[in-house]
């Protein structure tokens, strides 16, 4: 099961990194292998950092019985959130033609980093400025990767 | 900026840990005290929509309702303003985005009760359109942000509503996800189906309109 999860995470961000390197491409400066690329590594450096921060911050809290072990959910099912949002993705772009492929990318990292530090805190009455780096991580990344976009289009 | 703009949204997630007192029915009756308790009760429901599946009390779904058809208002009425620039136009896009997000977020919140009862998770009707409905909180403010956005002479109708759609999903994959725990794909699957309604009935009105 996790392989699978994993292999369906993976396409996902292809499928992410296919249509902006087709937007960029059609409406950009810049050609489709470059913003392909560049979508695809960032997307999936960001998602590994996330996953691994938030494994490594887990086995920690549990440690320290700072969070019961009942309350862990696993960090390949909450970035399953990322399938609903390719497949809106595909559908706006290709039948109602909006060019807003960067707009799912982007809110896609906050929204994971969002649950991934929601996850952390599950359980925990006060807020902690380690358990919430998933999600400033997150609001990073997206606001570094429309950055990098603006200058690509 | 857009995308600042945007995350800005997320901040709202802060306030999930807010906690409401019981009324006490022994208490005098102030009314300025029943309208704060009910106003607290009202935000506490809007930021932390999954909590209506946690309770057994009958939830107004009609009133609550109000709350994505105002925010379809604002964003047709973006819409309008970046697409036509007749005011008939824009009004009219702006008073069937409120009749139809009424009408149609009730109608997804029947559908997916109907499906989620056969699936045997067993829920009301009121439970899951107030789910629904109090979901568009994050929407409204994404669309509230895209209309200061609009003043500034910026058209970004479709960026803020696509990423209020999305932030729409979010307690309500949250919500499918806490009650089947065992079936993993069943929330994603069940979000997805939702997601494409409501972009459907987005096109369904830009279509009218055309």
């Amino acid at each position: 099961m996790p392989k699978l999860k994993l292999i369906i995470i993976t396409l996902v961000i292809s499928i992410f990194s296919i249509f902006n390197g087709i937007q960029v491409s059609r409406i950009g400066m810049k050609g489709f292998f470059i913003a392909f690329i560049m979508t695809f590594f960032f997307s999936a450096a960001i998602f590994l950092f996330q996953i691994l921060y938030y494994i490594t911050t887990v086995k920690q809290l549990v440690a320290n019985n700072d969070m019961s072990i009942e309350d862990y959910q696993s960090p390949l099912d909450i970035l399953l959130i990322s399938i609903p949002f390719s497949i809106l993705m595909i559908i706006t772009y290709m039948f109602l033609k909006w060019n807003v492929v960067q707009i799912y990318i982007c809110t896609t990292y906050s929204l994971i980093g969002m649950l991934l530090a929601n996850a952390l805190g599950r359980g925990s009455k006060k807020w902690s400025f380690k358990k919430s780096i998933p999600f400033f991580v997150g609001v990073i990344a997206s606001t570094l990767f429309s950055v990098i976009m603006e200058w690509m289009i | 900026m857009k995308i600042t703009l945007l995350n800005s949204i997320l901040f709202l997630d802060c306030f999930k840990g807010f906690k409401v007192d019981n009324i006490n029915d022994n208490q005098e009756f102030n009314p300025s005290d029943n309208i704060l308790k009910k106003l607290k009760y009202i935000i506490f429901y809007a930021l932390n929509p999954i909590q209506v599946l946690e309770e057994e009390k009958f939830h107004k779904w009609y009133l609550y309702l109000i709350l994505p058809a105002v925010g379809w208002m604002l964003f047709f009425l973006q819409v309008g303003l970046d697409k036509y620039y007749v005011f008939w136009r824009v009004l009219i896009i702006s008073l069937l985005g409120l009749i139809i997000g009424y009408i149609f977020v009730a109608g997804i919140g029947w559908l997916l009760t109907l499906i989620l009862n056969n699936l045997g998770n067993y829920l009301r009707n009121d439970q899951v359109i107030s789910l629904i409905a109090l979901s568009h909180t994050y929407m409204a403010s994404s669309v509230v942000l895209g209309l200061i956005y609009n003043i500034f002479g910026n058209s970004s109708s479709a960026s803020f509503g696509i990423a209020g759609l999305m932030c729409t999903l979010l307690p309500i994959y949250a919500g499918i996800r806490t009650l089947s725990r065992n079936r993993v794909f069943l929330a994603p699957i069940l979000a997805t189906l939702i997601g494409i309604l409501l972009l459907v009935s987005w096109q369904f009105i830009i279509t009218i309109v055309n």
